[in-house]
């Protein structure tokens, strides 16, 4: 009997070494793992997902390049599997804001392994090596998306639907952080700057992903006389809402126009691609980016605007395509101080809270040469300046 | 059919015949045929050949080899804990909220006491001592409500710890909510710094933390055995368990006993809650506990409640979870579901043998004949 289970043994073991050596032959070039939130059915994260396939394309690896592990709270199952794939993984990326922690936590144990977190706001304070933020200059999209929204107000006042001074715009937020902040702002400083006239109403829905929630937030606006809506949330509650109403939407995170036609106007979105491709180039060249936050710009392919609905104004291509160039250039800054007040006062000078020690103290001066930098010290947004002409709501 | 004796086509009776070597050869054959088979259906899955699943299953178990052994010995320390009140017949369904509740005090004292600690100097090693006592009282007291009930007014304790259930998950839930006010995640707090950790190395591949975790609940298993197979208190657990009537018969005082049985019960769920909040995660959600304390049930009846059959069960399973969670992720399938799909196979194919080894069940053939004549 003893001689049996010996032998027994010994096979099995002979047999496990022989299938991690396989394992360890077929091993691709560079491993990249990918944690998320949800899985594809959330705008969001199947935004995340698709931009790394693309981006393993661009660079010629095979899809079994990637581990991908979804359905990943903001909890201690962060850091396991973010440990987990670290162990056969030479780059780990995660997708949603409260992993931070833990991925930082994972990023400290193991540092032969580069652990990038988009959206988080601890890279350039953490001094940990291995570990980087990232972000998009999602706010030029957003611009880029209001102007088309205001170009939408001034053709249904042309066509006398009602006057100018009642062209107001509704907003679906999720929570009031600096990044939907950021996001209204530079979306209604788009409209703004074609359609003088136009206010704002923001209401929140303290969650990313609430149908319900945001059908009645977009409801509710359009009931209070709004003639336009945008959203920064995940669900189809706000488009859905707008298109029983009639109402146009300009949305976020990809074209609704398949469930949408007839009230789509445009979309911004980041694409994460380009991202991925850096990171993963400079791990597949040895290289060490020096860098702790990477934000993606209009110039390196990071913020996109999707295909003009059929419902937008004439020229609503031609203006955005001349805005985007004069972004490009310099000569346009989204958060220019001269175009806003705050308290009826032009801003001269804020202090926001960039170094993130949960004090929510600000520390760094970000108005310089007459406008707001925006993701330059770091990558996640940190406008969160409240500016005459939008009201926000909370229930 | 007329006679009104009818006997029934199968009957299912005691197996005796069946020698020690045979079932182990039949448990492990059922194993390997179940594993290749869910391999099989891997592969038809994801389309890729079976030999490289099998060694992403494997090599992926293996890759983090404390990490392993330390799972096999979280869901063997959940049913060393409930093991004398399953003994005694008391069904504890309530592992699970008395682990947590452990969990969400120390993780209070950790908040409070921690960065208190960090800040005076205060010493990190009182208030891990603090962090266990409260832990393990909290526990107990959680574990002790219910055997209360049931042992003074009869309440169901199957249904009353499923409730309890609830109420500790809520608990945590909204202890979450009120710890994060004025700061910024709620579940951060405790990981900003180190306060109320347990001392650790940790290194790509080791961490002290998890064989400190898993050393403490491999003792934690020793005496359970101990107090289970050579104690007076055990065998009166036994006894009560086999016939509560004559345990009173023979003048133990079976509500003393039930209720000291879950004190014991509780210590030992307190000491898994504590063990997760200063070593294994440092931090809490409704959550952390998944199913473990169901699926504890689930080893320690398969394994007969001995301790070492109980330790194979744990590994095998952790080693099962870690290894098809591995090819879920590897080829991209994301989520968990295949991986569980294998789990329940498993689960399932065990559950088959034992039923098989412990019974056996005879087909009824003067029935069938019978059946036969009436139809001709």
């Amino acid at each position: 009997m003893k001689k049996f289970f010996k032998l027994v043994l010994v096979l099995v073991l002979c047999v496990c070494s022989v299938f991690a050596l396989s394992a360890c032959q077929s091993k691709n070039k560079v491993k990249v793992g990918l944690i998320c939130l949800h899985d594809e059915s959330s705008t969001y994260d199947k935004n995340f997902i698709d931009s790394m396939y693309r981006a393993l394309d661009e660079l010629g690896l095979k899809a079994s390049a990637l581990e991908l592990v979804t359905g990943i709270g903001e909890d201690n199952s962060c850091y396991e599997k973010a440990c987990e794939l670290a162990s056969t993984c030479d780059i780990v990326f995660a997708d949603s804001f409260g992993h931070e922690p833990y991925m930082l936590k994972a990023a400290k144990e193991n540092p032969d392994t580069i652990f990038c977190h988009a959206t988080g706001t601890q890279a350039h304070t953490a001094g940990v090596e291995n570990y980087y933020n990232a972000f998009a200059s999602i706010y030029e999209g957003r611009y880029l998306a209001g102007i088309a929204a205001g170009m939408k107000l001034n053709e249904m006042i042309e066509a006398g639907q009602f006057t100018a001074l009642e062209a107001m715009v509704g907003y679906v937020g999720a929570f009031p952080y600096a990044e939907v902040v950021s996001g209204y702002t530079s979306f209604f400083l788009g409209v703004r700057s074609v359609c003088p006239t136009a206010t704002m109403v923001v209401r929140y829905t303290s969650s990313w992903y609430d149908y319900d929630k945001e059908y009645a937030a977009a409801n509710a606006l359009i009931a209070s006389g709004c003639k336009l809506i945008s959203q920064h949330a995940d669900s189809y509650g706000a488009p859905t809402a707008c298109e029983e109403k009639n109402v146009p939407n300009v949305t976020y995170n990809g074209s609704t126009v398949a469930k949408c036609p007839n009230t789509y106007i445009v979309s911004s979105k980041i694409d994460w691609a380009p991202y991925y491709v850096k990171m993963i180039t400079a791990v597949m060249n040895g290289e060490k980016v020096a860098e702790k936050d990477y934000v993606g710009t209009i110039a390196t392919g990071s913020v996109k605007l999707d295909a003009v609905g059929s419902n937008a104004a004439a020229g609503t291509q031609e203006a955005i395509d001349a805005a985007k160039a004069k972004l490009q250039a310099g000569t346009l800054h989204v958060f220019d101080t001269s175009t806003f007040t705050v308290g009826l006062l032009p801003v001269t000078s804020y202090k926001a809270d960039v170094d993130d020690a949960g004090d929510y103290v600000g520390e760094t001066e970000v108005i310089a040469n007459g406008y707001f930098h925006e993701s330059e010290y770091r990558s996640a947004p940190y406008f969160d300046l409240r500016i005459d002409g939008i009201r926000e709501l909370n229930d | 059919m007329t006679n009104k004796h009818r006997e029934p086509l199968f009957t299912v009776f005691k197996r005796t015949s069946f020698s020690k070597k045979n079932s182990i050869l039949l448990r492990v054959g059922i194993i390997a045929f179940t594993f290749l088979v869910s391999m099989i259906v891997c592969s038809i899955v994801i389309k890729e050949n079976m030999f490289a699943i099998i060694g992403t299953f494997f090599s992926g178990a293996v890759a983090r080899p404390w990490k392993l052994i330390l799972d096999a010995c979280i869901l063997l320390g959940f049913g060393v804990a409930i093991v004398p009140a399953f003994k005694m017949k008391y069904w504890n369904m309530g592992a699970n909220g008395q682990v947590i509740m452990g969990t969400l005090v120390s993780i209070v004292i950790m908040f409070y006491m921690g960065n208190f600690a960090l800040r005076s100097g205060f010493n990190n090693f009182l208030t891990l001592v603090l962090m266990f006592i409260s832990s393990v009282v909290v526990s107990t007291i959680w574990a002790v409500i219910p055997a209360i009930f049931k042992v003074f007014f009869k309440t169901n304790e199957v249904l009353f710890n499923l409730m309890m259930n609830y109420i500790a998950a809520g608990l945590v839930a909204y202890t979450n909510y009120a710890l994060a006010k004025g700061q910024k995640e709620a579940q951060d707090v405790t990981l900003l710094n180190e306060g109320g950790w347990l001392p650790s190395i940790v290194t790509k591949n080791f961490n002290s933390n998890y064989l400190v975790a898993s050393i403490i609940i491999i003792l934690m298993t020793v005496f359970v055995f101990i107090y289970m197979s050579k104690t007076k208190h055990g065998y009166e657990v036994t006894v009560v368990g086999d016939s509560a009537p004559t345990a009173r018969y023979v003048g133990m005082h079976t509500k003393t006993i039930v209720i000291r049985t879950l004190i014991l019960n509780g210590i030992m769920c307190g000491i898994l809650g504590f063990l997760y909040a200063s070593a294994i995660n440092h931090s809490m959600n409704p959550s952390m506990c998944g199913s473990l304390g169901f699926t504890a049930v689930l080893i320690a009846w398969l394994s007969n409640f001995n301790p070492i059959i109980m330790s194979i069960v744990s590994f095998g399973l952790a080693f099962l979870t870690i290894g098809t969670s591995k090819i879920s992720s590897v080829y991209r399938i994301g989520n968990n579901d295949l991986a569980n799909v294998i789990i329940g196979l498993m689960f399932f194919a065990i559950l088959i043998s034992e039923f098989f080894i412990r019974y056996q069940v005879r087909i009824n053939i003067k029935m069938l004949n019978r059946k036969k004549e009436v139809e001709e």
